[in-house]
């Protein structure tokens, strides 16, 4: 019984490794791509003979802003905003239509110190939960099943989990707000399209109700030993 | 609440917990839970036992009293 228990475990674990893994690369890999392109970019300028700040180039990482927006209505059948993409295979220039990209002013506001205040908040928040599932498959695989430690911990789990999708809709709101006040286009709308993923509420709301079963399961424990 | 006057019977059969334990089957420890009104429930089967040992009637040992 406990195998297949550990089993689940630890597919669960594999799971979310890979998904905070593969997230953490594609940040990762982004931020190295960025460096790179402005560490070529001031290279290129300093053949030119260009005298430019190195901090000048970070700072406008910093100013980059996300940008998510729906085409306004009479742009969306005619598909004539004005953007447009190259496809090399056929040598097409077609029309485009932009949901989701990243722009960089000159004169930005600095967004990316709070985004990634938060993404740092989110990472503790992560391993929280981390902590506290590991535990309760400690408790469990050591037959402490109904107790008050795991319905802490399983509250613990759930309650840093629905953090988790909360500061979601924080950084998406931030970063909207932040882009009405600074941006205006022709062909679009700013909206949010990307939503935090509402997996995150079941399974904290998963947790915490599982941890009130749990609690019910206690005291249905104790009345039974108590039962003389 | 449920009152459980077990000493009193006890004292008056001179009766020992541990005696009283033995002969209805039940552990010293839950014999204690029982006398110190601790216990959620009991069952009849044990009321029974402890009747039958004791000489007595379930209302001679248990007693309702107003909180």
């Amino acid at each position: 019984m406990k195998k297949k228990f550990n089993l689940y475990c630890g597919l669960l674990i594999v799971a979310i490794v890979f998904g905070v893994g593969l997230h953490m690369f594609k940040m990762g890999y982004q931020m190295y791509q960025g460096g790179k392109a402005g560490y070529n970019m001031a290279k290129k300028e300093k053949q030119m003979g260009v005298d430019r700040d190195p901090m000048e180039v970070v700072g406008k990482i910093y100013k980059m802003a996300p940008v998510e927006m729906m085409p306004k209505g009479e742009y969306l059948m005619g598909f004539n905003s004005g953007d447009s993409i190259v496809n090399l295979k056929t040598g097409e220039k077609m029309p485009m239509m932009t949901v989701m990209g990243i722009v960089m002013p000159e004169n930005g506001i600095n967004r990316m110190g709070v985004l990634q205040g938060i993404s740092y908040l989110n990472l503790i928040l992560v391993i929280v939960f981390f902590v506290a599932f590991i535990k309760l498959v400690i408790s469990v695989n050591k037959g402490r099943i109904f107790e008050k430690s795991t319905e802490t911990q399983l509250a613990w789990g759930g309650w840093s989990v629905f953090a988790m999708y909360l500061m979601g809709w924080v950084a998406q709101l931030y970063n909207y707000f932040v882009n009405v006040q600074e941006f205006e286009f022709e062909a679009y709308d700013l909206t949010i399209m990307q939503m935090p993923d509402i997996a995150l509420l079941y399974s904290a709301f998963g947790m915490l109700l599982f941890g009130q079963i749990f609690k019910i399961g206690r005291k249905m424990k104790e009345e039974q030993e108590l039962t003389i | 609440m449920i009152v459980v006057n077990l000493d009193v019977m006890m004292a008056r059969r001179k009766i020992s917990s541990g005696e009283l334990a033995e002969r209805i089957g039940i552990t010293q420890a839950n014999l204690s839970v029982l006398k110190t009104g601790k216990a959620k429930a009991v069952r009849f089967s044990t009321l029974e036992a402890i009747c039958k040992v004791l000489d007595c009637q379930p209302g001679d040992i248990l007693e309702y009293q107003e909180v």
